[in-house]
Order: C-alpha cells, then sequence, then structure tokens
C-alpha cells in the first residue's frame, strides 16, 4: 500500500455519489452487517435518490455469501487467484483481447462485463477485505487493486478503501504515522523507528521467534494468527490487557483488565474512511477498573523508574 | 427507570455506526436500538463472554491464576517489558486513540516493537 499510495473518499462521498460499489473478498453482511445498508449500496444518497435500484453491486468472492446473493455480478473467483483476476481485469481495460474462456475460474464474457460496467461508472468504489492480503500474494494483491483503481481513474472517478474488521483499527496507524512516519510494525529497538513489514512485524517476528516477550493489547491474536506465531507465544511472558477471556488471555502470565472503550469510557477512533468521531460513555465500568489509557500511564511511570 | 442515550457510536467493526440509543437501567445495559446483532452483542455482551474485573498473575502458564492488585501487575509487567531483548507490544485495534499515543511512547521507552491487527 505505501509503495504506490491510494486514493481515498470517505463513506458518505460514496453513499451519496457512487453508482458502482465492488466488495473484494469481503462478506458486509457478516461481518459489517450495516455497511450496505448505512453507506453503499442500499443508501439513499444525495445523487442517488432511489437507492439500490441507482448502483449496480459486484462481489468478487470464491464462495456464495450472503453479500454475493445480493449482487449483480459475482466474480466467483477461485481461491488465491485473485491477483490473476485483477490483471485480467487491467488486460481488459486497456484493450487486450483475453485469450482463454475463463481467467482464475471466472469466464471471459463476466470479466467484460464487469470492466464495461466499473468503466462506464459515474463514480465507483472499490471496497476490499484484508483478507485478499491473506490469500497467494498478500499485499501485492492490494497493489494490483490500487493499479486498476488508477487506470479506472482515466476513465472515471474510482476510489477504494479496506474493510476493516476492528472499529480502531485505523486510529491506531493514525496515531502511529503522525508519531513515527509509518502506519503499524514499527521497530524501536535501536532508538528511532525502523518500518519493514515482514520484518517489524508481529506475526513475523513470533514465528522467527525473536521476540523474547509480549504485551498484547485489546486484540486477539491467539485466535487468529498462525499456529506457530501462537507456539511462540504461549512460550515466552506474555501480558495481555483486555477486558474479557480470550484464547490469548488463556496463554498468559498476567491480565490486566481494562474499562470498555466506547461503552464505560469515552474517547476517538478512526472510522475505516479516516473519520475520527467521538465515542461515548454509556456506563460506569465495574468498581477500581481503569481506562487502557491510566493503565498505560502507570506502565511508562514504572518503566522510566526502572530503567 | 430505564434510560435511553442517543447518538452512541458502536465500538465493534470499522463502520462505526454512530447513530445507536442504549437503554440503560441502574448502570446496566438493558438494549440497544438501530444496532446489527454483532453490534448488539457487543453491548450485550457476548454470549458466554468472561468478564475480568481484577488483574491476575501467575509465574508458570502451567499454574493457576491468583488475583492481584493493578499496582503489582503493572510493576511486573514493567519489569518484563525492561528486562526483555526485543519485546513486542500489540494489538490495539479495539481501544480508542490516548491509549495508542502511551503505547507508542510505552514502545519507545523500551526499545520495543509495535505493531497492530493491521499487518495480519
Ligand atoms: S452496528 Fe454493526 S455495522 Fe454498525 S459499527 Fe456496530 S457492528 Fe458495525
Amino acid at each position: 500500500m505505501q509503495d504506490v499510495g491510494y486514493p481515498v473518499c470517505t463513506l458518505g462521498e460514496v453513499k451519496n455519489r457512487a453508482d458502482v460499489v465492488i466488495y473484494w473478498g469481503s462478506n458486509p453482511m457478516h461481518a459489517h452487517p450495516r455497511h450496505m445498508s448505512r453507506y453503499s449500496v442500499f443508501a439513499r444518497g444525495f445523487f442517488r435518490e432511489r437507492g439500490r435500484e441507482d448502483r449496480t453491486l459486484i462481489v468478487v468472492d470464491p464462495r456464495e455469501t450472503d453479500s454475493a446473493k445480493l449482487a449483480d455480478i459475482h466474480l466467483q473467483v477461485e481461491p488465491h487467484k485473485d491477483y490473476e483476476l485483477i490483471s485480467a481485469m487491467r488486460a481488459v481495460l486497456k484493450g487486450f483481447e483475453l485469450q482463454t474462456d475463463k481467467v482464475a475460474g471466472v469466464p471471459a464474457d463476466l470479466i467484460y462485463e464487469a470492466v464495461e460496467i466499473c468503466k462506464n461508472a459515474q463514480f465507483g468504489q472499490l471496497y476490499f477485505a484484508m483478507g485478499v492480503t491473506m490469500t497467494r500474494g498478500k499485499h501485492r494483491n492490494i497493489d494490483n487493486a490500487i493499479s486498476l483503481v488508477i487506470d479506472l481513474n482515466a476513465y472515471t472517478k474510482f476510489g477504494l478503501m479496506p474493510m476493516r474488521g476492528h472499529y480502531n483499527v485505523n486510529g491506531f496507524n493514525q496515531v502511529l504515522t503522525w508519531v513515527t512516519g509509518y502506519p503499524f510494525g514499527v521497530d524501536f529497538s535501536r532508538g528511532y523507528p525502523r518500518y519493514n513489514p515482514g520484518e517489524t512485524t508481529a506475526n513475523d517476528l513470533l514465528q522467527r521467534g525473536e521476540t523474547d516477550m509480549m504485551l498484547n493489547i485489546a486484540s486477539d491474536p491467539g485466535a487468529h494468527f498462525p499456529q506457530k506465531a501462537v507456539q511462540h507465544m504461549a512460550k515466552i511472558p506474555l501480558v495481555c490487557i483486555d477486558p474479557h477471556e480470550t484464547p490469548t488471555t488463556q496463554l498468559a502470565n498476567i491480565i490486566i483488565p481494562p474499562a470498555i472503550a466506547g461503552v464505560e469510557v469515552e474517547g476517538t477512533a478512526y472510522r475505516m474512511d479516516g473519520v475520527p468521531i467521538q465515542l461515548r460513555k454509556v456506563i460506569d465500568p465495574p468498581e477500581g477498573v481503569l481506562p487502557d489509557r491510566e493503565i498505560l500511564k502507570m506502565l511508562i511511570k514504572k518503566v522510566k523508574e526502572m530503567l | 427507570m430505564v434510560k435511553v442515550v442517543r447518538n452512541v457510536v458502536c465500538p465493534f467493526c470499522g463502520t462505526l455506526c454512530d447513530d445507536l440509543e442504549i437503554l440503560v437501567e441502574d448502570n446496566h445495559i438493558v438494549g440497544t436500538r438501530h444496532a446489527c446483532r454483532i453490534g448488539n452483542a457487543k453491548f450485550m455482551h457476548f454470549e458466554g463472554a468472561v468478564r475480568y474485573t481484577e488483574p491476575l498473575m501467575r509465574e508458570n502458564k502451567k499454574d493457576d491464576f491468583k488475583k492481584v492488585d493493578y499496582e503489582t501487575a503493572i510493576e511486573e509487567t514493567a519489569r518484563l517489558l525492561t528486562e526483555a531483548a526485543l519485546p513486542l507490544i500489540y494489538g490495539w485495534s479495539a481501544t480508542e486513540c490516548h491509549a495508542h499515543m502511551y503505547g507508542v511512547e510505552l514502545a519507545e521507552l523500551v526499545g520495543a516493537v509495535i505493531d497492530n491487527t493491521a499487518s495480519v
């Protein structure tokens, strides 16, 4: 993503303007249930008064998901062949003819049709799931998808946005970029920030056994990381700052419970399109339970005493 | 009496819906409006979820946890962080930005790698 940059817009722009919406590898009906109805496909927008009728929905997914069932065009790509499909679409867009009847399991006719729709869009939007980065090709898939969107911008306005799973993935990337210049995977071990995905990223560090202590906060890698990474987590001292029991806390040596942000404590979060939103406090936390930020402040103070 | 808190933001997925209404009675959430299935579950507590209300500690991962106070848990965590050759500070995607800010400061202090779920 950092190699090529990418065109962004807000969810509100998509709602008001988009007449073509693509979900690539994501199943919003399942993971982001109100995404389609509030911001993209079903929402009535300023220039899209009739909502769904004014929009064409394309879903790219190997599975026949609930979202795919709603699509006008479902490109049922074979697993791990996203890169091929994107390349074929870029080739068609550039005026080349496909020399086979199928690419990545998708009939050529359907690829021509989808490209034609995208090209003739007044305002198109591509949402891709981070799942696409997990299939073969990893972040190269995204680079290629970004290139597709850049190519489409020669014909029309087309935007792209990652579908963020957890609510404040984006917020962390914003804060870290603001402080260090890099969005994630920052290594401070030499005293200054270094960033090299694949080397300075958590999963790789764990799989190679290079870290000898882990502090996990507000996430559950025990449930989501590859087995080899989890095995290493089970070996080293592990501290979890998490309100609930998770597969990760079960591997921990220390569990520190925080108040739940956005329910028991206020704060700021960044929506997937980069719009900051103020979280609200609805109820009080259980007695004596501290917010994440207070726990971290105490940790900083203690660490300073020890150093 | 049930109180309705309006314009609540849903802290679950990246859609961050900001139009929720939460029904509160005696500091307990008794219902939600406008939230989807998973957003509702976040406020109502996921079924079977176990909530921690006190810090827990154990020396050996095979042992049972013992309850400790925040000071003890934090002191021990600080010791582990400062003694480690290369600590990893990871997660962050389900908490707010001020916590992130302090997290980055902590990572810089102890010479850690800091990362979040975006990189998986
Ligand atoms: S209500 Fe549903 S779609 Fe909206 S932020 Fe919460 S989980 Fe996401």
